[in-house]
């Protein structure tokens, strides 16, 4: 989980946030870390480059994107 | 009677310094690009995170406009749909397309990249930031052509188009940079106006 932060913090170049500061369950979007619709195109790459994830659906970006925690859920279940 | 224009403020960056209104901010020297806009950055403490996620280009313009209105209250009685934006440089975007296109060398396409991959991004950046929904254009052109940027700003505001507008020359290639940006407006009561080519030229060569 603390990779993940990490990398999402690289990833987005969140220079004001340390991963310690992001909550498991915290929102990513809009109330939580404030992130906007080029970050969440950012965290597909990331997926994509770090663990050979493509999103197959659009649609379930809002659940897959919602926290850490749901991120590394479907890095789980979908890790090739 | 005739308007006069003036200018009411300017702000510069280069060579590892940055100038506001003919002062070189002592507190404000680096020796990398990136050092002097974080800074730059942490001396002015905006609070802007969306800073640290833009291009050189755009962190370039958006942090000369940020001294640029630090201390000025000029705008505050303007109406923001009437601030308009007249920036022009030489190398457009280059500087980012080149990242961009080596990315894609390697297989990857970061879409954070490649938003910035047009120049007048950083015009965006800076209205996003003020909340300027004014006329707004970026011209390229191999020098800075102030004459034509005289002329195009003057229309804007004799015509009504404008009330206020940011003019000047934001341009970045590798380690190479100076922005020059300044902010012109109908002039005070009695005040003659200083909008013209040669006062503009001084100021930037100066920069």
């Amino acid at each position: 989980m603390q990779n993940l932060k990490v990398q999402i913090v690289d990833q987005l170049n969140l220079k004001d946030v340390k991963p310690e500061d992001i909550g498991d369950d915290q929102p990513l979007f809009v109330e939580g870390l404030g992130l906007d619709s080029i970050d969440a195109l950012e965290l597909i790459v990331l997926l994509q480059q770090h663990y050979g994830i493509k999103l197959a659906k659009a649609e379930d970006g809002p659940e897959v994107f919602r926290s850490v925690n749901s991120m590394a859920r479907y890095i789980t279940e979908h890790k090739k | 009677m005739i308007d006069q224009y003036c200018i009411e403020a300017f702000a510069g960056i280069s060579k590892g310094r940055i100038i506001r209104n003919g002062e070189s901010l002592p507190d404000l020297v680096a020796g990398s690009f990136d050092e002097l806009m974080d800074v730059a950055y942490a001396s002015l403490s905006p609070g802007y995170p969306k800073f640290h996620k833009m291009d050189s280009l755009s962190k370039l313009g958006f942090m000369t406009s940020e001294y640029l209105f630090q201390n000025t209250n000029a705008l505050e009685s303007i109406d923001k749909t009437k601030v308009g934006l007249v920036i022009s440089n030489k190398s457009s975007s280059l500087d980012t397309d080149i990242k961009f296109q080596n990315m894609l060398m390697k297989g990857v396409a970061s879409p954070s990249v490649f938003v910035y991959t047009l120049p007048n991004i950083l015009i965006g950046e800076i209205c996003i930031r003020n909340k300027f929904k004014g006329e707004s254009v970026f011209f390229i052109s191999e020098s800075y052509n102030i004459s034509n940027q005289v002329n195009y700003i003057s229309l804007l505001l004799k015509n009504g188009i404008v009330d206020a507008c940011i003019g000047g020359w934001v341009e970045l290639m590798k380690d190479s940079y100076k922005s020059f940006l300044y902010l012109v407006t109908k002039c005070a009561k009695g005040k003659e106006g200083d909008f013209k080519e040669e006062n503009l030229s001084n100021i930037f060569n100066k920069i």
